[in-house]
């Protein structure tokens, strides 16, 4: 290993070749596939993603009007991007922050057969919650971690109207009261989802999520 | 002193992968080796009952997590060649960019585990901090790291630019000057060699014999090897296998550090002869028959066995790694080693077990 000692020495006394990583985050690659998410108010229920998606983490319920994914068995393979009729569908260029919790993503629009209907008959007729599109993410009670998530319980994760306000607190408590949960997760996961939470609410486009 | 039985793995910190060995000792020389196959078996072949065959694609592609963009790559081929399509040249030209791009990181994280298997920490390091420029390339021009998703049946999902071209250009240059200066400490050392030369071999008629595929075969100087069948765009590029005769662990060292560079220039022929066009042909019917096709791994042969009978799902998908196949050949290399050098002749054929065991 004589050989060796000369690079040995080199990378001793050069820069790091690794990042100080929660603190030193690299530019993500502009073609990088990331998170999903979905513009809710254009999408037109056609069900494609649901069924190109080889994960089928999606659901979509085109009657209610709902747009459900499961981010934690997406696989980011970007097909049900590339599959969407009329491009509703995004990836981020990062991937999303580890949270302690199973969240759904689960989003509600007008299906455009109700929205003919509304126009065409009373408006009552229609689903209530088609005309303001709400940002509604129901946590599903994490299936494998139920024991650890117990204690946090009370502050409402099974709320079923749980705001975008609502949220906010809860994202914050949860990795609290999960001590487990690596200080380098924690200090991630609030930022990132505070700033995701923010645009989506600007967009109107009736999005939360983690 | 008696005969003693170690079980070797699944969970083994020397093992990147949980291969399962039971050592049969005498002393410290090993005097037979059985494996157990099975640990991480997950059913990927079943899952065609239920996903269609383009969904397929994605699933293929998370047999192996080292180089998923050749198993996508071997089956979209076979289902093309099964549809009576073919892929335009440009994506044929793609996938074997991005093929040789993931042999490329493939080997460097052999590389690196083969020498933190010696004990060698510095140049594990080291091989991996090349790996990761590789890893960057893969991200910035696929979208992902590892399981890239570029494939579909009938072409690629991804095209190159004269920017990413230039880059991906750049990018090789530094890696083979990188790669250059690392011959002498992998390749000449006295300690690498002390603990590689001799270790675990095996002759031509052997290797021939028990079916061995890839680097292990080649490094016995059988000059075999999928590339030379002409798929994707080898048909009009120019390329020789590498062989090593010795057929030990610094053979298989060998052919796999010669890969490498041989991996660049491939990469380096076809960035200049890409040519222009269509990056998919539309699939309009559905797949009927059956096709077996191969690829070369990393490792060395892959096979797809494909039956359909015109349905959206297929039949029948039928995956053989060159890990399975290079099993036998391991069998054969472990008696007579010492225990301390099992590390280093299971390592030597580079397992890939979640492969093996899908
Ligand atoms: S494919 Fe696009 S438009 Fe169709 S349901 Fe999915 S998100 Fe909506
Ligand atoms: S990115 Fe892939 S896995 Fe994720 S929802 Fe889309 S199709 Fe499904
Ligand atoms: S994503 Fe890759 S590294 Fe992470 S657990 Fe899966 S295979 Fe391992």
């Amino acid at each position: 290993m004589f050989f060796m000692t000369k690079t040995v020495f080199s990378n001793l006394f050069s820069r790091y070749a690794t990042r100080l990583h929660p603190f030193v985050v690299r530019e993500p690659f502009p073609d990088a596939r990331g998170e999903l998410y979905c513009e809710i108010e254009k999408c037109i229920f056609c069900m494609t993603c649901q069924r190109k998606c080889p994960s089928q983490c999606i659901t979509v319920d085109n009657k209610a009007g709902t747009w459900t994914c499961d981010p934690m068995a997406c696989v980011y393979c970007g097909v049900c991007v590339d599959n969407c009729p009329v491009a509703c569908l995004h990836q981020k260029q990062t991937y999303r922050a580890p949270t302690p919790e199973r969240l759904m993503l689960s989003l509600t629009g007008t299906p455009p057969r109700a929205a003919r209907l509304a126009k065409a008959k009373t408006p009552e007729a229609a689903p209530a919650r088609a005309g303001e599109p709400k940002a509604e993410v129901p946590p599903v009670k994490a299936e494998e971690p139920k024991a650890e998530a117990a204690p946090e319980k009370g502050e409402g994760p099974n709320e079923e109207a749980a705001s975008a306000k609502a949220e906010e607190p809860k994202l914050k408590a949860a990795p609290a009261a999960k001590p487990a949960a690596k200080p380098a997760a924690k200090a991630q996961a609030k930022p990132k989802a505070q700033a995701a939470s923010k645009p989506k609410v600007k967009a109107k486009g009736g999005k939360g999520k983690a | 002193m008696a005969r003693t039985i170690i079980p070797f793995g699944p969970q083994h910190p020397v093992l990147p992968e949980p291969l399962h060995l039971k050592l049969v000792l005498e002393d410290e020389i090993v005097q037979e080796a059985l494996p157990a196959v099975g640990y991480v078996h997950r059913g990927l072949e079943k899952l065609t009952e239920i996903r269609d065959f383009n969904q397929m694609v994605q699933i293929v592609e998370r047999v192996c997590g080292i180089c998923s963009m050749i198993h996508a790559q071997c089956y979209c081929q076979g289902l093309e060649e099964m549809l009576g399509i073919t892929a335009p040249p440009r994506a044929r030209y793609l996938r074997t960019i991005w093929s040789e791009l993931h042999r490329m990181h493939s080997h460097l994280l052999w590389l690196g585990l083969f020498a933190d298997g010696m004990g060698f920490e510095s140049q594990f390091m080291q091989c991996w901090k090349i790996r990761e420029r590789i890893m960057d390339v893969n991200e910035a021009t696929t979208g992902n790291r590892v399981i890239v998703s570029v494939n579909v049946v009938g072409g690629v999902r991804r095209d190159l630019n004269d920017g990413q071209l230039r880059w991906i250009g750049s990018i090789l240059d530094q890696v083979e000057a990188e790669l250059k200066a690392l011959k002498k400490p992998l390749i000449d050392d006295y300690t690498v060699k002390k603990r590689t030369v001799g270790k675990g071999v095996l002759t031509a008629e052997q290797v021939y014999e028990l079916g061995a595929a890839g680097p292990t075969l080649r490094a016995s100087g059988v000059a075999q090897d999928m590339r030379m069948t002409r798929y994707a765009a080898f048909d009009e590029l120019v390329f020789t296998p590498v062989v090593e005769t010795e057929g030990d662990c610094h053979a298989r060292l060998k052919v796999r550090y010669r890969e490498l560079l041989a991996s660049i220039d491939i990469v380096r022929a076809a960035m200049r002869a890409l040519p222009e066009g269509e990056l998919a042909v539309a699939v309009k019917d559905k797949p009927a028959g059956e096709i077996v096709t191969r690829v070369e791994q990393p490792r060395g042969e892959l096979l797809y066995y494909l039956k359909a009978s015109g349905k959206k799902n297929l039949d029948r998908v039928r995956i053989r790694t060159p890990t399975f196949a290079n099993i036998p050949p391991l069998l054969a290399m472990l008696p007579g080693v010492e225990l301390a050098d099992v590390p280093v002749v299971v390592l030597s054929i580079d397992p890939c077990i979640s492969c093996t065991e899908r």
